[in-house]
């Protein structure tokens, strides 16, 4: 539908979608000790990931949702400071950030206050998914569901380190 | 017992009545019995050996029959196209058969596609499952342990399979795994994709044209119209020996209520040429109305008084009919002529009927092939005809046609080894007209080989590499391991990718290819003769036995050549004087800008031609390549028809399949030769032959002189001689052409007829079928014009505030995507939230954002959740530190989304795609609403379909500012990807320097000019570090700045920052903007830090970024020369010299450059003809100048010893060149770079009075002073200015010519100096003998 050389807010946010996809069901697939399919599925990612990776940004960082009235934004340490991801694509639920593997990636996630409070009234949760080295033989992928606060207290800001190949939720 | 007379005579009779039947009935029975008739139910094409259906190998194209049986080799791959329209893929070792509507996979994988009006059953072990409006992968493989482990998985719609007693219902991405006790469903996490994208499922297919004409009644306007009810098609063939003569008659009724003008849309099959066009009105055949082949004349508005039928590209044809009343019937016929193509011993007959999209509804479909004059022992027809008395009959209710009407036989005229003439008189004192076919011998072959030539040079771009690198990977994926292959990247130069000859495709080699073309970058310019002259030669290098044979050279690329050979007539004449004579050659025409006539051209006659837009179509063109490579051909075939033919075409060998039909067409001169010489290539050997010529009868309906006119046309056209000559004889010869139409016009009517200007007729242009009229009715797109020449000024501009402030407008500009995340973010909860917001900061000296409000422009539209979030995003940006604090505002408008609003569809929707374009081009909306409303009608369903509308309003514009304006209509509609391809594309056609600086101008609007403020930071650092941070700090406010990026490449050139410059760079070469100095000093430093071959593409893409350009040229020249590559230089000069001739500055450039490689003669000779007609144009300076630096070339040639007959010529030349009369002279040459050494002189009189160079050409590296005589001391000074972004010195070449009364006497002095770029003369003080 969108034009295909990639760039398009369609194209990229479809493909932050299939990679997170890709990565969750090459997870399941290796801890299952499907071999055959963890191949098959490591040689989409690949392709997946020559379209998107640059030389330096090993770490692909997606953020997905499902619920329709949580808009969370991501932002990430790419450039030192914390700044907003170059994809936040809020009306198809996912966000994504390519990140040095080195120093450790941190990335935020930030609701507006009202948004937060409704967020830890409806307990719903986004998921953080970390797919290192994606495609190659060292991939490494890690995920984190993150909630914006329980009953009676919300959480606005969320920050998620990916450390020893593992996402921790930080204390702000 | 006696019979009387009665009874005798009724025994007689009774016995020979019997006898009678009993003979008619033997003979009856022996007639049909030698009609071996078989039916067939679709088409399959090997597109990789091996493939047998039976015990026959399919090669190429064939015909399936009910009961076959179809298996492929390890290797091998097939396609195929049932006549209801379901699509099928084969897979490698797979095994099945056909029987009525199903399938029996016995082993491998199927990958099958229905259509609604599709239904076919697979069965595989026990299960069985129907495809219908659904797509479906089928895998039956017996494993290790000899059970079946079957599986279908659903791509598409959904399926119902049944097994083990039970059924079960697969949706689309679920798998069904076929156990014993039935089938078991699961969704499928990975599919293993081995049909290389399900998308594709019948790769060449390029849109199926139906022969049945369709009427659509319009009324006007903007009214695509309605089909108008087909009641009866009726399709009489008559097939005499090889020649087809088929008659249609359509008969439609108008059943709306209003009079409607009729469109008519129909497609002719390939090779067929019209013969009559007529008109029934009502019932009665007695009012039939014939139409007249006549000249058209393109009229924008033209009115239809009579209506007519015209070619529109791509073999359709379009036209229109008078008014038809409501409840009128009208029949359209339409009459046709083919001479049938043989292949492997048989000849098809196709009535084209398949057509993408839905078929029309046929109230009466009936068709009769009468084949009794081919004497065929048999024939093979389409399941659902009937044979009697060797015609094939078809008759259908109310019937929407699928499939083609195919019948094939074995015309007994056509006879191995032997060819055939047809002999039909000229009109009168004319010559005869001959037509000559015979077949080319069978071959049998096992692999390919293939040169693939990828074109990387600069215009290439990143996408279309990309595009170009899926090309070869799909080609990579097709290929076996019988054949071969070698991979070439070419631009200026050819190199291999992987293997340096062809290899076996294996595994390692692909890996290898796919890794070397992962590596390339698209640079240089383009050398197309000298990349496949290359390549051809490797290929025929390698060629051994039956390989070769099927050898073809593969280019994939824009078809843009900028050094070279330019012109395709050019490039074939390079290719065929080789050795092994012009290749097979095919090209993939990769991207928007491809110029697909050059390639067709280029490859006519030799092979095929595909185009690819984008990556997503190259799958499929790389599985056809290797269908058509794989097809066993002989090159370079030609007939020598004697001396009494003449006047023939084709004139040019062609390449031909084994075992198909050549033809060539000719003028008699007396006696048919008896016998023809027939040569083809086998290999690389030429095989010659002669052959039996005999003389067939003309059939009737032959239409010998208009073959030969339609022959002799695309030999006008293709020479370029214009259309004028091509229209004259397409009338004579009553041939339908671009430029003739049939015309319902009065009997006798010879004048010109309005007829429909090409952009609201054509459906299509094909490089195939319209590559030799294309060019004139679609031109290629001229040469893009992507160099700015150096800024005259690089200083001036904004302060340093101003220019912060505007920088800060653009990083607000730039977080654009992260602030309408903050809108989107909130529209979910307020839908009404608007997108315009005011923004006020302050900027710290630090460059941090501080007291940030953001609001909306209207107070009652303000939402602070949406406040907040855009504040956050600001506060989080790197401003630039200006060192004082700014307050900024800045106004805000996220652009609203795509609309959400619900989608109504068109009838436009439901037409196939090159009807749909004719019906976006007919409306009178344009540019971007046009675009919205087809995208809200469902008319733009793929980015093809997208694509297809933004050039036709592209084609509209007349401008950059009003493609600009498009773009931004498009970004204002929620149309971003639109938005991009539209500015990429008016970027593409910019043309001229001038439009290519309005463009800058127009699309870095925010950037300011800050030159002056930066020199003067600059010069205030005091050490290369800290010129580096100013020179970085400056380019984030300007990042485009000539100057800065001048002295960013500078600096870290002085650091030794290798791997930094050569990423600035980088980033310059790939700037549409960047200027051609400054390209120049990135190529130059590249082959300063090591990187020759680099820096020498840097310099290529000079000229690749406007070709053909004088200025370019000449440009790029000089700082070749500068650089010492004086061959590259001269390969500029020459091109410089093929656009400007006779230019002297422009032999004065060659001559130096010869001069530089050493070729002093060429030089001399060059710089003897400027002087003599230099001066014509000018003052005479560039003659005179010319004459001193050939003197001093001469006499420094003396200087050197070359023996005396070397000697006694320069002398003698030296002799004769004309010179001043003064006592010596000086030539001063330099490198003509931008930064060039100015030359003065001081006198001994006046030796503070500093004069320029007598004669100064810096933009030449030149310059000469005369010393007269009497003259003392001169003081000769070389300069480069203090402000030079140069680091390095400049060469110099400093030779004094002391003449001498006796000129063979005379003598040269010379010194060589280097001119730093600090301001700082050298002086060199002449005292008529020496400099001191």
């Amino acid at each position: 539908m969108g034009a295909p050389d990639g760039s398009s807010e369609l194209s990229r946010s479809a493909r932050a979608l299939a990679s997170a996809f890709l990565a969750w069901a090459r997870d399941d697939a290796r801890r299952a000790g499907r071999t055959d399919e963890t191949e098959r599925l490591l040689g989409r990612a690949r392709r997946l990931a020559s379209a998107d990776t640059s030389s330096n940004a090993s770490v692909r960082i997606v953020l997905t949702w499902s619920h329709p009235e949580l808009r969370p934004a991501l932002w990430t340490s790419a450039l030192g400071a914390l700044t907003p991801a170059a994809d936040n694509f809020a009306l198809f639920g996912v966000a994504q950030a390519f990140m040095p593997a080195s120093p450790a990636p941190v990335v935020q996630l930030r609701l507006d206050p009202e948004d937060a409070e409704r967020a830890a009234r409806l307990g719903v949760q986004a998921l953080v998914t970390a797919i290192t080295g994606e495609g190659t033989a060292d991939e490494r992928i890690a995920h984190l569901m993150v909630t914006f606060g329980g009953a009676g207290h919300s959480v606005d800001r969320v920050n998620v380190r990916l450390e020893n190949g593992a996402l921790h939720q930080e204390a702000l | 017992m006696k019979l009387n007379r009665l009874q005798r005579s009724a025994a007689i009779a009774f016995v020979a009545a019997i006898v009678a039947s009993i003979l008619l009935v033997g003979l009856a029975g022996k007639s049909e019995k030698s009609d071996k008739v078989v039916y067939t139910v679709g088409d399959v094409q090997a597109m990789h050996a091996k493939v047998t259906l039976g015990e026959r190998e399919v090669r190429g194209k064939a015909r399936l029959a009910d009961g076959d049986r179809l298996r492929t080799s390890p290797d091998g791959r097939a396609r195929l196209r049932l006549d209801d329209a379901t699509l099928v893929v084969v897979d490698s070792s797979t095994d099945f058969t056909l029987h009525g509507s199903g399938i029996t996979l016995n082993q491998g994988r199927l990958f099958v596609q229905g259509e609604a009006a599709s239904r076919i059953e697979v069965t595989l072990g026990a299960a069985t499952a129907t495809v219908s409006s659904s797509a479906a992968a089928f895998e039956a493989n017996a494993g290790s342990d000899r059970k079946r482990h079957d599986k279908i998985y659903c791509v598409q719609g959904e399926l119902v399979v049944r097994a083990g007693g039970r059924q079960e219902r697969i949706a689309s991405g679920e798998m069904a795994s076929i156990e014993s006790n039935g089938p078991k469903v699961a969704p499928e996490k990975a599919f293993d994709d081995w049909t290389g994208g399900l998308a594709v499922p019948w790769a060449g297919e390029t849109g199926l044209h139906s022969a049945i004409a369709e009427l659509w009644g319009r009324r006007g306007g903007d009214d695509p119209g309605k089909p108008l009810a087909i009641r009866s098609e009726a399709i009489e063939t008559t097939i005499d020996g090889e020649l087809a003569v088929t008659r249609t008659r359509t008969r439609y009724f108008n059943g709306t209520e209003g009079s409607v003008r009729a469109e008519i849309r129909m497609a002719a099959p390939p090779g067929a040429i019209l013969s009559r066009v007529a008109l029934v009105e009502g019932e009665s055949e007695s009012s039939v109305r014939e139409a007249l082949l006549l000249p058209g004349k393109l009229e924008a508005q033209p009115s239809y008084p009579t209506g007519q039928l015209s070619w529109a590209g791509n073999g359709w044809l379009r036209g229109e009919l008078p008014s038809i009343v409501s409840g009128a019937t009208v029949e359209l016929i339409v009459e046709y002529v083919e001479w049938l193509p043989t292949r492997a011993g048989g000849a098809t007959y196709r009535f084209p009927m398949a057509q993408t999209g839905e078929a029309p509804l046929v109230g009466d479909l009936s068709a009769k092939v009468d084949v009794k004059r081919t004497d065929t022992a048999w024939i093979r027809a389409s399941n659902g005809t009937s044979v009697h008395d060797r015609t094939v009959e078809l008759h259908r209710a109310d019937a929407r046609p699928n499939g083609d009407l195919v019948v094939e036989l074995a015309p007994s005229i056509v006879m191995p080894g032997a060819a055939r003439a047809y002999v039909t008189s000229g009109d009168k004192g004319e010559d005869p007209y001959v037509m000559i076919r015979t077949e080319v011998p069978e071959k049998t072959e096992v692999g390919v080989s293939l040169a693939l030539v990828v074109d990387t040079s600069m215009s290439a771009g990143a996408s279309a590499l990309e595009s170009e690198r899926a090309v070869v990977d799909a080609l990579l994926e097709g290929l076996g391991s019988r054949d071969s292959l070698v991979v070439m990247a070419a631009d200026q130069t050819v190199r291999p990718l992987g293997s340096p000859k062809p290899a076996p495709v294996t595994a390692a080699l692909r890996a290898d290819v796919r890794k070397s073309l992962a590596s390339i970058r698209a640079g240089g310019s383009s050398n197309l003769a000298l990349a496949l002259e290359h390549a051809a030669d490797v290929l025929d290098a390698q060629a051994s036995g039956n390989q070769s044979g099927s050898g073809m050279v593969v280019y994939i690329g824009d078809g843009r050549p900028t050094v070279g050979e330019l012109e395709a007539r050019d490039i074939r004449r390079r290719l065929t004087r080789r050795v092994g004579g012009m290749p097979r050659l095919g090209a993939v025409a990769v991207g928007e800008g491809a110029n697909r006539w050059l390639l067709a051209r280029l490859v006519a006659g030799s092979g095929p031609v595909y185009e690819v837009a984008d990556r997503s179509e190259a799958a499929s063109v790389g599985a056809s390549l290797v269908a058509d490579a794989l097809e066993p051909t002989h090159r370079n075939v030609g007939l020598d028809l004697g001396p009494n033919i003449d006047r023939i075409y084709p004139r040019e060998a062609r390449a031909a399949l084994a075992g198909s039909t050549v033809t060539v067409v000719g003028r008699l001169r007396g006696r048919l030769p008896a016998r023809i010489g027939f040569r083809f290539r086998d290999s690389v050997k030429l095989v010659e032959e002669s052959r039996k010529l005999v003389s067939v009868t003309v059939p009737e309906g032959a239409d010998v002189p208009r073959r030969w006119a339609a022959a002799r046309i695309e030999e006008i056209m293709a020479r370029g001689d214009g259309i004028e000559a091509a229209r004259v004889l397409a009338s004579q010869a009553k041939l339908l052409t671009p430029w003739t139409s049939w015309f319902f016009a009065s009997p006798g009517d010879t004048s010109p007829h309005a007829c429909v200007p090409f952009e609201q007729r054509l459906l299509g242009l094909s490089p195939t079928l319209d590559a030799s009229f294309a060019p004139y009715i679609e031109p290629a797109a001229v040469n893009s014009s992507l160099l700015l020449e150096p800024p005259r000024t690089l200083s001036g501009g904004v302060t340093l505030i101003e220019g912060a402030q505007a920088a800060a407008h653009r990083t607000i500009g730039e977080a654009y995507g992260a602030l309408r995340a903050c809108r989107d973010a909130r529209a979910a909860m307020r839908t009404d939230v608007v997108g315009s917001l005011r923004i006020n900061l302050v900027v710290n000296p630090e460059g941090k954002a501080t007291e940030v409000r953001a609001t909306a422009a209207q107070p009652q539209d303000d939402d602070p959740a949406l406040d907040r979030c855009v504040k956050g995003i600001i506060e989080s940006l790197p401003f630039f530190g200006a060192g004082k604090p700014m307050t900024l505002s800045h106004e805000l408008t996220i652009l609203p989304g795509r609309g959400s609003q619900r989608t109504r569809c068109s009838p436009t929707a439901a037409l196939p795609f090159p009807v749909r374009r004719g019906i976006w081009r007919a409306r009178s909306l344009h540019g971007a609403e046009r675009y919205v409303q087809a995208a809200r009608s469902c008319e733009l369903p793929s980015w093809r379909d997208r694509r297809a509308l933004l050039e036709l309003s592209l084609d509209e514009t007349s401008n950059s500012e009003q493609r600009l304006l498009l773009a931004s209509a498009l970004d204002a509609a929620g149309e971003p990807d639109a938005a991009a391809f539209v500015r990429n594309e008016a970027l593409r056609r910019v043309t001229t320097a001038e439009e290519l600086a309005r463009v800058s101008r127009a699309l870095m609007i925010g950037e300011p000019v800050i030159d002056g403020a930066f020199d003067k930071a600059y010069r205030a650092a005091t050490s290369d570090e800290k010129r580096l941070d100013v020179v970085r700090r400056f380019l984030r406010i300007a990042p485009h700045s000539a100057l800065a990026r001048r002295r960013l490449l500078a600096v870290l050139e002085v650091l030794g920052r290798k791997e930094a410059l050569v990423l600035a760079i980088d980033r310059v070469r790939s700037d549409p903007f960047a200027d051609a100095g400054l390209l120049a000093a990135g190529a130059s430093a590249l082959r300063r830090v090591g990187q020759d071959a680099e820096g020498r593409r840097a310099f290529g893409e000079l000229v690749e970024r406007a070709p053909g350009d004088p200025w370019t040229l000449a440009f790029a020249g000089d700082r070749l020369r500068a650089e010492n590559l004086f061959d590259e230089a001269v390969a500029n000069y020459d091109s410089l010299a093929r656009a400007l001739p006779d230019d002297p500055a422009v032999s004065l450039r060659l001559a130096l450059a010869h001069a530089g490689a050493g070729r002093l003669d060429v030089a001399t000779r060059l710089l003897e003809r400027v002087a003599q007609n230099g001066g014509r144009g000018d003052d005479g300076r560039l003659g005179e100048l010319a004459s001193m630096t050939q003197a001093v070339l001469l006499a420094s040639a003396r200087s050197v010893s070359a023996g005396p007959d070397v000697d006694a010529q320069l002398m003698r030349r030296l002799v004769q060149t004309p010179l001043p009369d003064v006592k010596s002279l000086v030539v001063i040459t330099m490198p003509p770079t931008e930064d060039a050494i100015h030359v003065s002189v001081a006198r001994e009189r006046a030796e503070h009075d500093e004069q320029p160079a007598d004669l100064d050409a810096p933009s030449l590296g030149l310059a000469a002073v005369r010393i007269e005589r009497g003259e003392g001391l001169a003081l000769n000074r070389l300069k480069r200015p203090a402000n030079s972004d140069a680091i390095r010195t400049a060469h110099a070449t400093v030779s004094a010519l002391i003449l001498a009364e006796d000129r063979a006497a005379s003598k040269v002095v010379t010194r060589q100096v280097d001119v730093a770029p600090n301001g700082v003369a050298i002086e060199l003080r002449w005292d008529g003998e020496s400099f001191l």
